[in-house]
């Protein structure tokens, strides 16, 4: 039921989640929103997420591409193998 | 003979330590290219040194310290080129990076503080340690997603999972996530 205006607990965290990434629609966004309202639990499932996006997405969170771990794992297999 | 707490598998090194410590070296030597040559050489070191690891610490602990030995090798090479001491600065963006001296910064009031600023970087490494608890492929697909903000798309294609699967994982990873920092960080 894509179109429903009240939705599970289980559905809006889905919605909250996807909202971090910009990827929810507005439709997700508008009924996570009046789920929250009356949801205390959700409601705060929000703000905690919301509070960590923003903790990743400080300067200070980085890390490798899987390119560069294969490349890595490579080379260290290869030290292993002549070793 | 008392067995070791803590034992070598060289062959998880770079899943479960490279971002780690790759974190730890950005941190200190603020260049991406630097601080994966620096990993690398840690591992490439601690392969070499397997017979010295007395099990004592977990192979984390023992891997940074290598790493700290690789970051202060790398100052004094920095420092021996340049002929001169110097005091690496955090700088504000790329575009700044021309220059590394100390006294271009000194009256940059846009820069954090140094308490601030090491808290941030603790931050960054305590979020790394959260991460180490997560499954290695959750922690790998949380990564893309957050952190690397790569397309669902490509990520599902690239795991062959559907997208309901990958919001089913980036939720949990998250959840759990929130969890650890709030008792490992927050609570301190």
């Amino acid at each position: 039921m894509k179109n429903k205006l009240f939705i599970s607990c289980e559905e809006a965290a889905h919605r909250i989640d996807k909202a971090q990434y910009g990827e929810a629609t507005f439709w997700e966004k508008l009924t996570f929103k009046i789920h929250n309202l009356y949801c205390r639990l959700c409601h705060f499932y929000a703000v905690k997420n919301k509070r960590l996006t923003n903790l990743l997405k400080s300067d200070e969170m980085h890390c490798l591409t899987k390119d560069q771990k294969t490349k890595m794992k490579e080379k260290l297999a290869d030290l292993t193998s002549n070793s | 003979m008392e067995s070791p707490k803590h034992k070598i598998d060289a062959a998880q090194w770079v899943d479960r330590y490279a971002d780690y410590l790759f974190n730890y070296a950005i941190t200190r030597v603020n260049d991406s290219y630097t601080a994966e040559e620096l990993v690398q050489e840690t591992f490439v070191a601690g392969l070499k040194s397997m017979k010295n690891f007395k099990g004592e610490a977990t192979e984390r602990t023992w891997l940074t310290s290598i790493l700290k030995r690789k970051i202060i090798d790398q100052y004094r090479k920095n420092n021996s080129k340049k002929g001169q001491a110097e005091v690496r600065m955090d700088y504000i963006n790329a575009a700044d990076q021309e220059g590394d001296w100390l006294e271009e910064q000194v009256e940059d009031n846009t820069t954090m503080n140094a308490e601030s600023h090491l808290e941030n970087k603790e931050l960054g490494l305590a979020i790394e340690i959260c991460l180490e608890k997560l499954p290695v492929k959750q922690a790998e697909i949380f990564k893309q997603k957050t952190i690397l903000e790569q397309e669902t798309e490509s990520i599902c294609k690239e795991h062959d999972i559907t997208a309901s699967n990958l919001w089913v994982i980036i939720h949990r990873a998250r959840v759990q996530l929130m969890q650890c920092l709030q008792d490992d960080w927050f609570k301190n």
